[in-house]
This record gives structure tokens, C-alpha cells and sequence, in this order.
């Protein structure tokens, strides 16, 4: 499966040996966490006070360099998707900065992190999250409908060439009810990646799926940041996580270990 | 407390917006029962008001009788009699900015009158130089004077006589609300209005009787009758006496008709609270469908799982149940107060209908509770791995109807916009209950369109009753003393008064038939009335000279007896009994259709006065108010000069009247169906916000997707707008057999026969209508949902 080539004008880097490195690469960051908290419950919240309740994060920085495809792994509860929670803009910290893309979460509105989302952020789900009265085509055109991005026509157009992409280009005009689990993650990739966003988080994308089918997600998944997407996604599995080139490791709110496996934007 | 107790206590604490959702959808449901108290307030009301008249049984009219004190109490000590109160009108106009006003001045006892007591309302009871006005005069007359204020009133005399009004009161035997009657009501001490008609006497005698049965009431006329003839050396009675049958009261029809379309509303009130309940309960039990599985997989029987379900369900119905009582009892004790006052005219202090109030507590939870039931029998029966399974996600796209709207195209194309093709296709899911609120939708819709087209329908009789009398104004011939029937020497005075072109004469009566009251009016051959028969012919100048007399029947006299062309009569007049024949049958409605017919010379004839009629009627050159004003004023006061005190009456006037008060009643009644409307409508809002709770992760989705706020309420709003079309389109079908089962309501319980009017325009206005109401009801939940925050919506279980 091939994906639309995107040029991103980044000069691709000759692949390295692979290599366990505890030091990230000093590399252009395209999402930033600087000592950020996050605590569930009452209080907290935008202004960064402090709440009384679960704290799922404790101090954690992390800087994801652009095109860097990242598995962020852990047992249940450490925090991992309240990390990716936090760089989607769908939760607030309760301390700290995150700034995606250059710009800082905490000082937009709601409806500005909406917006801003549909054109920055693709998000998969571990439930694939489709919309039931949607075709699949229509699934995968939403975002760019959303965003009102070209004409109506081109938006169709792109979304077929997505489903193409995602091996799902004669499924089209099925509902999600009429799909397997595989064609409705697919779906959600393809979703995903309609707005082209430089960014891609999937929060366990491939938790509903058999071995088989997670690991076609995530060749996608690879695919896309071959392209130069930068991807962030979560996974209970060490042999997806090894699939990316760095593997931050969460355990009980902190990062506890942060390794590169390969150079960001290294081919497989 | 058990677990199975805790666990329903704490479904509803948990859950705080959809638990005190349910519950105010339940207390309204409950409150509209309020609507079921209304009539049996009203009737109460009525029923007090019927107890402190000490109504008539018998009513005699006569000529001015001076009775003495010893004649009185003769009257009241005749067989079968326990009361007698004799009383004294006076017809007569009072001096307004814009032109004489007929009025009526009635003297009495007031109070204490024995026979028809005049109730105080408001202010006092009046003395010297002093009136009571109808507290119907306003309403049914339109011209009301208030306490406080003065009337002046032409007396036989000719000079004006100024009267203050001391207050209102009603006394149910005149007041016009009751009688139908135009005439504003005074009442005043009998001093007053025998120095107004300058007569001293009487000319109404009403008798309360011991047995009121018809033949007792026949017994005590003859006596009457007899009594006075011998006391007086000739008849005094100068009119059919008036008998009221037992547990009748004037005005009783129109009454009757008013509680006949409120029973109505009632009924639709009390279906649109029971498809609220239902439909609020089977939303409960459904989102309960995998807790309800799990109970099972965990070992729960269907007994106690349905057990912690109906718990909650009753706790939300007692609450509901509360509340609504309370809200339904103001609701009653408003509408019935303000309908006592607007539409008959009577006293009404705050009131419960006890049995209503232990109703609707009662029903409360035993409505939640059977409501329930139907939903929770289909969760229990539900195999367990496939409620898990189908957890969380939409049936969308199981049945054909989905499959047929997507691939149709319908809303696919790339003008429409996702938020709108979303929430088209969403009034799809949960089809039971989108159906239940197209259906409440639907009704409403009905409701308000058959309303409107019967308010088309009243208004179109009266205009097309009106447009069947071809004279502009009329004169009737005042009573007390002075007061003449209008002979050929009053014609030609008439007729040459300025601006009249030709004045016809007309008499009129009453007449019995099998115990029943009509309307009797004598017309010539070519007469301004532009009658339409239906069957026969109108009469000729042959029929003037028959042994049996000719009649023309209106077509609620027909209906009601039975009778055709050619048939033979026997009706019963002042003079007494009378044969008559049958020659045609009319369509036009008036007097709602129970006028007998007769002609002229025949009915001058019968009442006593051969060549001399009772009123007069007039055609103008010009159609103008001011033009007919002065006709009337300059034909009244040539009359007047000549020796006939008149009243005048004018057509343009009493249309007006007639349209007010028929309109009153159709704006409250529609206002009632408003109300209605709005109950079910807060089903749909109810849907719509239970949407928005259930489909909180799917808005997270979308704003994780990039919607933004107007985008998401584009969604919800669509949808709104979706299920309020479907169920106006539905509504016109409802709304056309609500229309046509009020005509036949109206037709056999009023003997009203109402003209079509079911116009397009009727069916643009409420879709305005549901449209309108439909934008503003959902602006509560569209703002719940774009509030929504996508990381709490993530989480949302």
C-alpha cells in the first residue's frame, strides 16, 4: 500500500545502523511538554492550578522532533494517553507548557483548539470512533468538510485517494456497521490523514485488533511518517513499540526511560 | 439498604442531568393533567353560581301589572308554587361618544330576590339613582362601564337620566353572556326603573316550583294564567311562558360547547403526557441496556434486575409526580379562573379538584413504572453477548430504511454540510424513539391545525350569516310604557327618514316544539333575507290566507326534528297550540340554524297584533358605518317623534360583537392547544437532550476532529429540524381528522353546522409555527453540547 507522496521539503537522511541510544537526537521540536502535570479531579485546569485528585502525569518533559515516529509504551494507568491527550489539545495540563507546532495549547480557546486540531492533529482510536450515519468515503472526508478545506469536489477526491491508500478504495460507500474492526481502523486512518496534518497520534490504534491486523496498522502508520508525518502513538505491546524509531516508556506519571532505536525519518 | 436499593439510588444520583431530565419531563406530563381539573372546577364554578341564582322554573312575561302586595302573595301560595319574584324591564338606549347604545335596565330585588337573584361580584349593591352592571356586558355586549362610572339612559320621558354604576353582579336569567343576547344588562332597585319607564308595575313574574316536572310546570302556568286574568279582566301574557327543564340553565349550551372542546384539549393533553412518560422511560431503560446485561452475566434475576430498574423508575415518577401536581394545580386554578371570567361570567375563587390532585400523584409512578415496563421486558429477554456487544455502538445502518437513505444519495452531495447531513441521518437512529417524537411532533402539529382551520370555519359562518341579511341596521320597539308595535303609518315614517332606501317589517316570537325553545320570525315574500333552501320553497302571497299556516324550517329545527317538506306540525305559541305545514327547509345559521319561518301577515297574526309587526329592518344608500349611523339615528328619532320609542340595532355592530366574543373564545381555546403544543414539544427537546447526553464521546469525536461550535450544533439542530418536519408532515393528516371530528362535534352536540375551511395557508402557518418553536426549544440542549469538553467527553461512560 502506498500512500500519496507528500513532499515536506526535508532531506530524507541516509539509514544508520541500528543502535540503542539513551539520548534523544537534538532535532527541530515539533511538540514540546515542559514540566507538565496533570491531575484528575476537582480543580486544576487551564490556569495551571493545582486540583485535588488522580495525578496521571508528574513533571514530564518531552520534545518530539519533526518526522520522528514515536511509540510511547507503559502499564495501565501510567499516563501514557493523557500524553497524547495532552498533545491533541483534548485535555489541559494542570502545570507546565505544551506547545504543538509552534503554538502553545494553553493559550487557546476551545473552539481555537478545535479548529486548530482538524488542520494540525490526526487522531486514531482504539475504538476507531467512526461516525455511524457515515459512508466510509464520508468518515474520511469529515475532517476536510470540517475545515472547509477546497472545494467540496477535491475534498471527495482526496478522501478516495486515502481509502485507496488504506486498501479500502471500493468500500466507500459502506456505513461502519457493515465493516470488520481492520476496514474501520483503516477508516479511521484514512480519516486521520485527510487534512494532511503534520502531526498523527493514535492512541492505542491497534488495541482492538488481532496481532495480524495491528501490525498492518502500524506498517500504515510507518508508511505515513515515511512521508514525514510526525507519529505519536501508544501501545501495550513491546513489538509494535519497537516498531518506531523511539520508544518513550511511562511508568506512574513520569518518563522512566526515553531510547532511540533508530535516526527519525530512517526507512524500516 | 441492600445493594440492589443502593444501586438504584445511586443510577439516579449519578447521573444528575439525565435524572432531574427525566423528572421534569415526568412532572410536566403530570402537570398537564391540570388541564383534566379545568372543566370540573368550571363546572363546580357553574354548579355554585346555578344554586345561588335560585333560578327560575317558571318565567311569565306580561304587560305592565300593577300586583299589589296581597297579589303577590296570592301568586306565591298557588298550588306547586314556593317563590315568586316579580320584576320589571325596561328597554331603552344610553348615550355613548359614538351614538345611542340599546341597553336593558332590569329592577328587581336584586339580591334578595327569591326567583332569580342577581349576584354580587364586585363593588355594592346599588341604591338611588344607582345600577349594577352585567358582569357579562363587556364580553358578550362590548360595552362594558366600570365601577365607578355613569351611564345615561333615555327615559320614556325623553330626557336622559344619569345612573352610576355601583358595582357588577350577574344575574344568570339576563345577563347576555347567557342569553346570547347583544344587549348591554343593568340592574337597578325596581323604584329606579319604574321612574325610568315611567309604569308602575311589573312585567316578569318568576316562579320557583315545588315539583319542577313539565306537567307540574304546565299546572302552575294555568293557574298563573287563570290568576291573573281574573285579577286583571284580560290576558296580560304577552309571550310564550319560559319553562326551564330540570338541572337546565341559560346559556347551558353554549356552556356545554365550551367544556366539550376543553375535554377535548384534555384528552390530547393526557395522551401528550402519556407519550412523554413513555417515551421518557423507554430512553431510561435502553441506555440501561448494558448495565442490565452485565447484572445478568453476573448472575442478577430477571426479578431483581427488573426490580432495581422499577425502583428508579418510581422514584423518578414520585418525584416528577410532585412537582407536577403542584405546577398543575396553579395551572388549573389559572386557566379556570381566567376562563370563568372570559368565557361565563363567573365568580371564581381558588379551587382543587380533589380527585385530580390524588390522581396525578398517583399516576405519577404508575405511569414511570408501567411506561417502563415494555423496554425493560425487551432488555431482559436480550441475549447477553449481544447487548455487550452492540455496547456503545449505533444500530445505524441495520435496517433498510438506512441502507435506502445512504445509498439514495440523499444529503451525500457536496453542498450540504456534514453537521446537516449527520443530524438528518440521526433522526434515523433509535427509531423507536425518533417515532415516538414524530409522533408527539405530530400531534401538536394536528392540534394547532385544526384549531386554526376551525377558527377559519367560525369565522366564515358568521360572515356568510351575515352577508345573508341585506339591511343595514333594524328597530325593535322598546318596552314600557309607550312602547308600540310598528303599523304601516310607522313604515312610511321610517322609510323616508334620510338615507334609508326601503324598510321591510318583521315580526318575531317564540315558539315551542316538544319542550324545545325557537326562534320564530315572520318575513315577507320578498324579504332581505337572502334565504338558500335546501328543500321546498320560500312563501308566496297564497300562503298568507291558508287554514294552516306556512313555516320554513332553519336547518337545525329540521335536523333536530326530523322534518321534511309537507310535514305537519304542532308547536306551541302564546296564543297556544298551533298547526303548521311545512314548506321549504333553509341552510342559513341563524340563530344557529333554529329559526322557524313564518309569513308575516300569519305571524302579526298569531301573536295577537294583526298589521303591526315588532321590528323593522333597513337598507341604506351607503355601506359606510358613519352613513348607517346616521340613517339609524335620523329613522330612531322620527320614530321616536311620532309615538314609537325604538331600539336600534345595527348589522355591521353586531357582527362585530358576534365575531369578539366568538373569537374570545377560539383565541383561549387556541391558546389552551398552544399549551398543548408546547408539552409535547418538550418531548422533543427531552429527545434532543437525552441525544446530546448519549452522544457525548461521538461530540468529542467531532471536536477532536476540528468541529466547531456552530458546526456541532448544526448536527443536533438538523436532526431537531428533521423529526419537527416528519411530524408536521404526519400533523397535517392528524390535523385534518381533528378538524373534522370538531365539525361533527360541533354538528351533533351544538347543532352547528360549520363551512370547510381547511386552507394551505393554515398548513404554512404551523410549519412556520413548528419550525419557529421547534429553533427555540433546542437552544437549551445545542448549548449543552457545544460546552462539551473532548477530554471529559473521551472518558464519558
Amino acid at each position: 500500500m502506498k500512500l500519496l507522496a507528500r513532499s515536506t521539503g526535508r532531506a530524507r537522511t541516509a539509514p544508520a545502523s541500528r543502535r540503542t541510544d539513551q539520548t534523544p537526537e537534538p532535532t527541530s521540536a515539533i511538540i514540546e511538554l515542559a514540566q507538565v502535570e496533570k491531575v484528575y479531579g476537582t480543580g486544576g485546569g487551564r490556569r495551571g492550578g493545582k486540583g485535588i485528585g488522580f495525578p496521571a502525569l508528574s513533571g514530564v518533559d518531552l520534545a518530539i522532533g519533526a518526522g520522528e515516529m514515536v511509540a510511547i509504551t507503559g502499564p495501565s494507568g501510567s499516563g501514557k494517553s493523557t500524553i497524547i491527550n495532552l498533545i491533541a489539545g483534548i485535555d489541559r495540563p494542570t502545570a507546565g507548557t505544551v506547545t504543538v507546532n509552534g503554538r502553545r495549547l494553553d493559550q487557546m480557546t476551545e473552539e481555537q483548539l478545535a479548529i486548530w486540531r482538524g488542520r494540525t492533529i490526526g487522531i486514531v482510536f482504539q475504538f476507531f470512533q467512526l461516525m455511524p450515519t457515515l459512508t466510509a468515503a464520508e468518515n474520511a472526508t469529515l475532517p476536510l468538510d470540517l475545515a472547509g478545506v477546497g472545494p467540496a469536489r477535491e475534498r471527495r477526491a482526496v478522501a478516495e485517494r486515502h481509502l485507496a491508500a488504506v486498501g479500502l478504495g471500493d468500500r466507500g460507500g459502506r456505513l461502519p456497521l457493515e465493516l470488520s474492526g481492520g476496514e474501520q481502523q483503516r477508516v479511521a486512518i484514512a480519516r486521520a490523514m485527510a487534512c494532511a496534518p503534520p502531526i498523527l497520534l493514535g492512541d492505542e490504534p491497534t488495541g482492538n485488533l488481532d496481532t495480524g491486523l495491528a501490525r498492518q496498522m502500524l506498517g500504515l502508520f510507518k508508511n505515513l511518517n515515511e512521508t514525514g508525518t510526525t507519529v505519536v502513538y501508544v501501545t501495550h505491546d513491546p513489538a509494535l513499540a519497537s516498531l518506531a524509531s523511539r520508544i518513550v516508556s511511562v511508568r506512574d506519571g513520569q518518563i522512566v526511560n526515553d531510547t532511540r532505536t533508530r535516526r527519525a525519518g530512517d526507512g524500516s | 439498604m441492600s445493594t440492589l436499593n443502593r444501586k438504584a439510588w445511586r443510577d439516579l444520583t449519578q447521573h444528575r442531568a439525565r435524572t432531574l431530565l427525566t423528572m421534569f419531563t415526568l412532572s410536566i406530563a403530570i402537570a398537564s393533567l391540570g388541564f383534566v381539573a379545568v372543566p370540573v372546577l368550571l363546572n363546580a364554578a357553574m354548579n355554585r353560581q346555578i344554586a345561588a341564582s335560585h333560578l327560575y322554573d317558571v318565567g311569565i312575561s306580561t304587560s305592565t301589572l300593577d300586583l299589589s302586595p296581597a297579589q303577590l302573595d296570592a301568586l306565591g301560595h298557588l298550588p306547586g308554587v314556593v317563590a315568586v319574584s316579580p320584576a320589571v324591564g325596561y328597554a331603552t338606549t344610553a348615550a355613548t361618544a359614538s351614538g345611542p347604545q340599546d341597553v336593558e335596565v332590569a329592577g328587581g330585588a336584586l339580591a334578595s330576590a327569591p326567583v332569580n337573584t342577581v349576584a354580587l361580584f364586585t363593588g355594592r349593591m346599588p341604591g338611588r339613582g344607582e345600577v349594577l352592571a352585567d358582569a357579562g356586558n363587556a364580553r358578550a355586549t362590548g360595552f362594558g362601564v366600570p365601577t365607578g362610572g355613569t351611564i345615561s339612559v333615555r327615559a320614556a320621558s325623553g330626557k336622559l337620566v344619569r345612573l352610576r354604576v355601583s358595582g357588577t353582579g350577574l344575574n344568570l336569567y339576563a345577563t347576555p353572556g347567557a342569553t346570547g343576547s347583544g344587549t348591554p344588562v343593568f340592574y337597578a332597585p325596581t323604584a329606579t326603573v319604574q321612574a325610568l319607564s315611567g309604569d308602575h308595575g311589573y312585567n316578569y313574574l318568576g316562579f320557583r316550583l315545588s315539583d319542577d316536572s313539565t306537567a307540574a310546570q304546565a299546572r302552575v302556568i294555568t293557574e298563573v294564567h287563570a290568576y291573573l286574568t281574573a285579577q286583571t279582566g284580560s290576558d296580560p301574557v304577552t309571550a310564550l311562558p319560559a319553562v326551564r327543564a330540570p338541572g337546565q340553565w341559560p346559556g347551558q349550551s353554549g356552556f356545554s360547547h365550551i367544556m366539550a372542546l376543553l375535554y377535548v384539549i384534555t384528552i390530547l393533553a393526557f395522551c401528550s403526557a402519556l407519550f412523554l412518560i413513555s417515551a421518557t422511560m423507554n430512553t431510561l431503560i435502553a441506555e440501561q441496556a448494558s448495565e442490565i446485561a452485565i447484572l445478568k452475566a453476573l448472575g442478577g434475576r430477571r426479578r431483581q434486575i427488573g426490580g432495581i430498574t422499577l425502583r428508579s423508575a418510581a422514584i423518578l415518577g414520585a418525584g416528577g409526580a410532585i412537582l407536577g401536581t403542584i405546577a398543575g394545580i396553579a395551572i388549573a386554578f389559572l386557566l379556570a379562573s381566567y376562563f370563568a371570567v372570559k368565557l361565563i361570567d363567573v365568580s371564581f375563587g381558588f379551587g382543587v379538584a380533589t380527585a385530580v390532585v390524588v390522581a396525578s400523584l398517583l399516576l405519577g409512578p404508575v405511569l414511570a413504572v408501567a411506561a417502563s415496563l415494555p423496554a425493560l421486558r425487551r432488555a431482559l429477554r436480550r441475549p447477553v453477548a449481544e447487548t455487550l456487544a452492540d455496547a456503545g455502538a449505533s444500530d445505524y445502518g441495520s435496517s433498510r430504511l438506512d441502507g435506502l437513505v445512504v445509498r439514495s444519495g440523499l444529503l451525500s452531495g457536496a453542498r450540504v454540510s456534514p453537521g446537516t447531513r449527520m443530524g438528518v441521518r440521526n433522526a434515523l437512529r433509535q427509531k423507536r424513539r425518533s417515532a415516538a417524537t414524530v409522533a408527539q411532533v405530530a400531534v401538536a402539529a394536528g392540534l394547532a391545525i385544526s384549531f386554526l382551520a376551525l377558527g377559519q370555519s367560525v369565522t366564515a359562518v358568521i360572515s356568510q350569516t351575515v352577508s345573508l341579511l341585506h339591511f343595514s341596521f333594524s328597530t325593535g320597539e322598546a318596552s314600557g310604557r309607550g312602547a308600540r308595535s310598528f303599523t304601516s303609518q310607522a313604515l312610511a315614517i321610517a322609510a323616508r327618514a334620510p338615507g334609508v332606501t326601503r324598510a321591510e317589517p318583521i315580526e318575531t316570537s317564540s315558539v315551542q316544539y316538544n319542550g324545545q325553545d325557537y326562534v320564530a320570525w315572520g318575513l315577507g315574500t320578498r324579504t332581505f333575507y337572502d334565504y338558500r333552501l335546501s328543500a321546498g320553497r320560500w312563501f308566496t302571497a297564497a300562503d298568507t290566507g291558508t287554514a294552516v299556516p306556512s313555516v320554513v324550517l332553519g336547518p337545525a329545527v329540521a335536523r333536530i326534528i326530523g322534518a321534511r317538506v309537507g310535514q305537519t306540525l304542532s308547536l306551541t305559541m302564546a296564543a297556544g297550540p298551533v298547526r303548521v305545514h311545512v314548506i321549504g327547509i333553509d341552510t342559513g345559521q341563524l340563530n344557529a340554524g333554529g329559526t322557524i319561518y313564518f309569513a308575516l301577515p300569519v305571524l302579526e297574526r298569531l301573536d295577537g297584533e294583526p298589521g303591526a309587526s315588532d321590528s323593522i329592518w333597513f337598507a341604506t344608500a351607503s355601506s359606510a358605518h358613519a352613513a348607517i349611523d346616521r340613517a339609524t339615528t335620523a329613522t330612531a328619532n322620527r320614530l321616536t317623534a311620532a309615538g314609537y320609542p325604538v331600539s336600534t340595532t345595527e348589522i355591521y355592530v353586531r357582527e362585530a360583537t358576534i365575531t369578539a366574543a366568538d373569537t374570545s373564545i377560539l383565541t383561549i381555546v387556541q391558546i389552551l392547544g398552544l399549551v398543548v403544543v408546547a408539552i409535547m414539544l418538550i418531548g422533543l427537546v427531552s429527545r434532543l437532550t437525552m441525544g446530546v447526553i448519549e452522544r457525548t464521546r461521538e461530540v468529542g469525536i467531532l471536536r477532536c476532529l476540528g468541529a466547531s461550535a456552530r458546526q456541532i450544533r448544526r448536527v443536533f439542530g438538523a436532526e431537531a429540524v428533521t423529526l419537527a418536519a416528519v411530524g408536521w408532515a404526519f400533523g397535517i393528516g392528524v390535523g385534518w381528522l381533528l378538524y373534522e371530528g370538531l365539525l361533527m362535534l360541533l354538528l351533533h352536540n351544538a347543532d352547528l353546522s360549520l363551512p370547510q375551511e381547511f386552507s394551505p395557508v393554515i398548513l404554512l402557518i404551523t410549519a412556520a409555527g413548528v419550525l419557529v418553536l421547534t429553533l427555540i426549544v433546542i437552544r437549551g440542549p445545542l448549548r449543552r453540547a457545544v460546552r462539551i469538553r473532548p477530554g471529559t467527553a473521551l472518558r464519558y461512560q
